[in-house]
């Protein structure tokens, strides 16, 4: 049974619920920490859209960490949360100094960013992976996410996904990558006829 | 371990990509791909799906995370503006209060008032040789504030009035004039339903409210010495003439009874006695003087039912007879055999149409 976030007044409660993979922990987060990351991009010169947006980042990143086991509860998580919105801020706004107010010697500066072209490449390629995803059925989906993503051991997929043991899930996890190839290699030879015609 | 096409090996690739080697073993596969570009290239294709996967996963928690959010709502105003809307909500909240307790105040000081313009005298010519108003008396109704829903049985004492069954009870019909320019008595009164009234109305239908009936003495308008104002004994005339066209009148009455059968069946009437009244309206008649008679009305969406309360009970065959008079928008005038009482219908009291335009 879920607990009442009614009543979630620390962090050790919401980084249970995280663990738990109950996402109302991500909504808590982001109300608790909406008007200090608020308050702090708007008075450096962003939008409410650019603070929505980091916020939500920040949260994913701490649900990633705090899934994958890899955060070190050392900090209250709204000092992680304002610290990651920070740096995420900070990388936004060099990027956009850089995009409309190149330097004289922002030619000879190799830029760190990937470039337009590449950017859509990502996008495309996150496009297929999704689709690709959704077509090697929600078993397959979810024990990719699950291994890939979230970092599990095939001993924790076993038991939250019902598999008999590691190794089941290891077997299984070769199948449904192979057939996510099989998908996005579909995929690209449907759009690659296509731009054939 | 051999290097040669180390990427053939998906556990290994996989294990490189995903970063779980020891740094001599990344070392030395690194030293391979730098001269394999096939190998480099399955690599790149772990990587890139990976690394696409992960973003999928995260795009797709994104999304729901926005979808959750949207069905709340944020609104960004500072504390001060807060705290300053805060303060004028509750300075309107105070002024509303305030404001209603007043207009209450007025309606029940403007119905004990007895103003000049209530104190004419309400007559009917022949009709009224025994039955008008004096002076001052009219005006004296007033209005019980306690309001009970003897629907849900919750008036003390009283049951509701469907479940009076046995109680003898007739149906009346209203007398009224036909058009405005000939409504005689209601110029005489002179009251009419205030925009504010009308708003009530709504909200008092279906509720039963205590008001008090007045006795009036009756006097004989023949041969008095009396002086008469102009308006006055037109009006009497009037009503006089209205009466007459609706075959209504004999010597003895001022309107005629109607019998259960004829009645319109949209007002109807019922005695008790004064000791069943409940106990806090008992205590209020105690204060009053013997010549009201409290009543209970309800309003319904087409009958007004009316529960009167008598020291001793009136006879059937009088009480069946009684007739009502509709004088004013808000006052009527009940005549049971040769009493004659005087209501002044609460604030917002809407009489139902029928009762409004009579029957003919």
């Amino acid at each position: 049974m879920k607990a009442s976030l009614f009543f979630l007044t620390d962090d050790a409660k919401i980084l249970d619920l995280v663990r738990q993979g109950d996402e109302e922990a991500l909504v808590r987060l982001y109300e608790v920490n909406r008007k200090p990351i608020f308050n702090f991009i708007l008075h450096n010169h962003g939008t409410s859209d650019d603070a929505e947006d980091l916020l939500q980042e920040a949260v994913i990143i701490l649900w990633e960490r705090v899934r994958a086991g890899r955060y070190r509860h050392e900090a209250k998580l709204s000092t992680f949360i304002y610290g990651t919105v920070k740096n995420l801020w900070l990388r936004r706004l060099a990027r956009r100094r850089r995009e409309t107010n190149p330097g004289p010697d922002s030619e000879n500066v190799p830029n760190t960013e990937d470039s337009p072209l590449e950017k859509l490449i990502e996008r495309d390629e996150l496009e297929w992976i999704t689709r690709g995803l959704a077509m090697i059925g929600e078993q397959c989906r979810r024990l990719l996410l699950l291994f890939y993503w979230e970092e599990r051991s095939m001993e924790e997929i076993a038991a939250e996904m019902g598999f008999a043991n590691a190794e089941t899930v290891k077997s299984k996890k070769y199948q449904c990558k192979k057939g996510l190839e099989q998908a996005l290699q579909k995929l690209t030879g449907d759009v690659r006829r296509h731009h054939a015609r | 371990m051999s290097t040669s096409h180390w990427t053939t090996d998906s556990d290994l690739l996989e294990h490189y990509v995903l970063n779980k080697l020891e740094a001599e073993q990344r070392i030395e596969l690194e030293s391979h791909l730098a001269f394999c570009a096939e190998c480099a290239q399955r690599v790149g294709d772990e990587m890139r799906l990976i690394a696409g996967i992960k973003a999928a996963g995260r795009q797709a928690l994104k999304k729901r995370l926005k979808d959750r959010l949207k069905t709340r709502t944020y609104r960004d105003i500072p504390l001060a503006r807060v705290a300053g809307l805060a303060a004028a909500v509750v300075f309107l909240i105070t002024i509303a209060i305030y404001t209603n307790w007043f207009v209450q105040e007025e309606d029940r000081v403007e119905l004990e008032t007895t103003d000049a313009h209530d104190r004419q005298t309400l007559s009917a010519e022949e009709g009224v040789k025994e039955t008008s108003v004096t002076p001052g008396k009219a005006a004296e109704l007033s209005v019980s504030p306690e309001i009970r829903d003897t629907r849900a049985g919750t008036a003390q004492g009283i049951p509701p009035f469907q479940s009076q069954g046995e109680e003898p009870r007739m149906r009346l019909e209203i007398v009224q004039p036909e058009s405005k320019s000939q409504q005689p008595a209601e110029m005489l009164y002179g009251h009419t339903a205030s925009p504010r009234t009308e708003q009530f109305a709504a909200s008092i239908q279906g509720r039963t409210v205590w008001i008090q009936g007045t006795i009036i003495p009756q006097r004989e308008v023949e041969g008095r010495d009396e002086v008469v104002p102009a308006e006055v004994d037109e009006a009497r005339r009037q009503n006089a003439l209205l009466l007459k066209q609706r075959g209504i009148a004999p010597a003895q009455k001022s309107v005629r009874g109607m019998t259960k059968e004829e009645s319109g069946g949209v007002l109807e009437l019922t005695q008790r006695l004064l000791g069943e009244l409940p106990p806090s309206e008992r205590a209020k008649q105690a204060e009053k003087e013997g010549s009201h008679i409290p009543t209970l009305i309800e309003q319904t969406d087409s009958l007004v039912q009316m529960v009167l309360f008598f020291e001793t009970p009136v006879p059937e065959e009088v009480f069946d007879r009684a007739t009502l008079v509709r004088v004013a928008a808000d006052s009527i005038l009940l005549h049971i055999g040769s009493r004659m009482i005087g209501y002044r219908l609460p604030a917002g009291f809407e009489l139902p149409q029928q009762l409004r335009q009579g029957r003919r």
